[in-house]
């Protein structure tokens, strides 16, 4: 114990501090991913099947839906969240905290999840889908039982690539006070000169981008049987 | 059964537009195994599409089991494709499901409840000799064996009418060979019409009844494969049956046992013409459908008439030999009489022609 209280000591007297700040991260990247992907999953598969070709052809509408995806996607985190603070502050009364960071998470992941469902979904061999036509198979029938399933493990390694995106942005959400391991190592690591904690917060971070891509890629390869 | 009224289909593509079918008018009698044979680009695939109205025709009438397709809802369309099953070059199962789960898709979409269900591809399963390999996944089977998933998927409604694409063009000789004795028996079994769309010969003579040829978007010639094989009329009938594994060994001698190789012999001019004692000629087409006997050798052996054979292609088919040849009798016309009276007793079907050269066929 006294050679990590040497060698750490800041994070051993805040233990406390980095267990909070490990929990908020897990809270805000867990909390944005889950309404990433139930945001993404609709507009992928609206942006496939309104595309020229696919089932319902709506130029129109696919146009309109590529272009605000587009924009979300396109404008940097950093500024998605200064843009969203009249937002979160008409939403949930604060622009401040974890819960207002979750709203730019979700706006800046959930366009680019979408587009990594299309492209799951764009994937689905179009004879398939024709057999599930010639089997008198509804729109809606289609796309759960046929294009879903058949993309789903492109689907999950989406979500951990989202998630792992997340873990990044949510250290940048620490300007609004988000909390969390990356506003951790800025604050008390960068500009408090505690070298162990910005050592500690960036291992915890590694850590958890490590665990969750090995048991993203396990869910992957066991849904995956081609 | 299906009844098309003047289909006719265009394609617009980057602003050109291609007419790919120019007005087709088809009926299949139900319980038939109806071919359509035609080169790549011919619009087979097409065609085949406009059954189930997969493809709508830009003009023109689909009648299926009395209803017509072209005046239905989209809601009462899909009701009406779940009796009509789809067969496909490439299987299109879906790999995410195991054999059990895709023959079960349609039933799905059809809202059987699940008890019906699992007793039905139990059934299934079975009838397409797959019970061991059921909970396998598609990666995991070989192309015939994932055509017979293909094969049970279609029939799990019981449809009245089975379309298929090219079902056995991705297949080895012999997988063919078992796929088609397992369409030829499902519509035996059941009494279930089949439309099989392919570019092959040998599949038309191991399983149809009829035959369509297309060409350029059209049906050049129509009718009973023994008849279109016999006497094509078009130049693609012909092609096509050169092509045939059939033409590739000799049409004749494919057709009968070890026998026949000095008929062939003679088929092709060596025993020399008794050309004294022919006093009389004749030309006769023999449908040699159903027949298991080798007539044509024993006629050879035991009249004195001399016989040549003119033209005309046979295979083995699933109930014996298919197909019809013309041949040349010559002699007295007493020996003429008795070789004919021979084949009728035999069950031939004979038939007096024009003589093969004056109809301009080769010989
Ligand atoms: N969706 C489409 N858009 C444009 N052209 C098409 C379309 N589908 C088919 N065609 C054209 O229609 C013609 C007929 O195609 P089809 O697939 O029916 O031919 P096929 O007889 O089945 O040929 P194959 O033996 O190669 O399968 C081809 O020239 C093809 O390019
Ligand atoms: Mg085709």
């Amino acid at each position: 114990m006294n050679v990590l209280a040497e060698l750490f000591p800041h994070v051993v007297q805040n233990w406390d501090g980095v267990l909070q700040a490990t929990g908020e991260t897990l809270y805000m990247v867990g909390v944005s991913l889950l309404f990433s992907v139930l945001l993404g999953i609709p507009l992928g598969v609206l942006l496939v099947l309104t595309s020229p070709g696919h089932l319902v052809p709506m130029p129109w509408i696919n146009k309109l839906l590529g272009t605000v995806v587009n924009v979300f996607r396109s404008v940097p985190y950093i500024v998605l969240i200064l843009w969203l603070l009249p937002v979160s502050r008409l939403l949930f009364g604060t622009s401040f905290g974890p819960t207002a960071a979750i709203l730019s998470l979700v706006a800046g992941a959930a366009p680019f999840y979408a587009r990594l469902v299309e492209t799951a979904l764009r994937e689905v061999d179009a004879g398939v889908i024709e057999a599930a036509r010639a089997m008198g198979a509804s729109l809606w029938q289609i796309v759960l039982k046929v294009l879903i399933p058949e993309a789903l493990p492109a689907m999950a390694a989406g979500v951990t690539v989202t998630g792992v995106g997340l873990v990044g942005y949510s250290a940048m959400a620490g300007v609004i006070g988000s909390g969390g391991l990356g506003a951790m190592a800025y604050n008390y690591g960068f500009n408090g000169f505690q070298n162990d904690t910005l050592l500690v917060a960036t291992l915890l971070l590694i850590l958890m981008v490590q665990l969750f891509q090995a048991a993203g890629d396990r869910i992957v390869r066991r849904l995956d049987k081609r | 059964m299906i009844e098309l009224h003047g289909i006719r289909k265009t394609f617009s593509t980057g602003g050109k537009t291609v007419e790919v079918l120019k007005g087709i008018d088809l009926s299949v009698q139900k319980g038939e195994v109806f071919g359509l044979i035609g080169r790549s680009g011919a619009g087979k695939s097409t065609l085949l599409r406009i059954i189930n109205l997969l493809e709508r025709p830009t003009a023109g009438r689909v009648v299926v089991d009395g209803v017509e397709l072209t005046a239905l809802s989209e809601r009462e369309l899909r009701r009406a494709r779940q009796r009509i099953g789809m067969v496909f070059q490439h299987f299109h199962l879906l790999w995410s499901r195991t054999v059990r789960e895709n023959i079960a898709l349609p039933l799905e979409i059809a809202g059987v409840p699940k008890r019906e269900i699992r007793q039905r591809v139990d059934e299934l399963v079975e009838l397409v000799g797959l019970t061991e390999r059921a909970d396998a996944y598609p990666s995991q089977l070989s192309g015939g064996q994932k055509q017979r998933v293909g094969i049970a998927r279609a029939l799990a409604n019981r449809p009245h009418v089975l379309l298929c694409d090219e079902a056995t063009s991705a297949l080895d000789p012999e997988t063919t060979d078992q796929i088609l004795d397992l369409l030829r028996s499902i519509n035996r079994r059941f009494g279930l019409t089949v439309v099989l769309v392919t570019h092959e010969m040998d599949v038309i003579q191991a399983v149809c009844d009829r035959v369509a040829v297309m060409e350029g978007g059209r049906i050049v010639e129509v009718g009973p494969v023994a008849e279109v094989v016999a006497r094509p009329q078009t130049e693609t009938a012909r092609r096509f049956l050169q092509q045939g594994r059939a033409g590739q060994r000799g049409a004749y001698v494919s057709a009968f046992s070890e026998e026949s190789k000095p008929v062939a012999a003679q088929a092709s001019g060596v025993r020399a013409p008794r050309a004294a004692a022919e006093t009389a000629e004749a030309y006769l087409r023999l449908d040699l459908a159903g027949i298991t006997a080798p007539v044509v050798e024993e006629a050879i052996r035991r009249y004195a008439a001399d016989i040549r054979l003119c033209e005309g292609s046979l295979a083995e088919g699933p109930d014996g030999v298919r197909g019809a040849l013309v041949v040349r009798v010559a002699g007295t016309p007493e020996e003429i009489q008795a070789v004919t009276d021979y084949w009728k007793a035999a069950g031939v079907n004979v038939t007096a022609v024009a003589p093969v050269a004056e109809r301009g066929v080769r010989a």
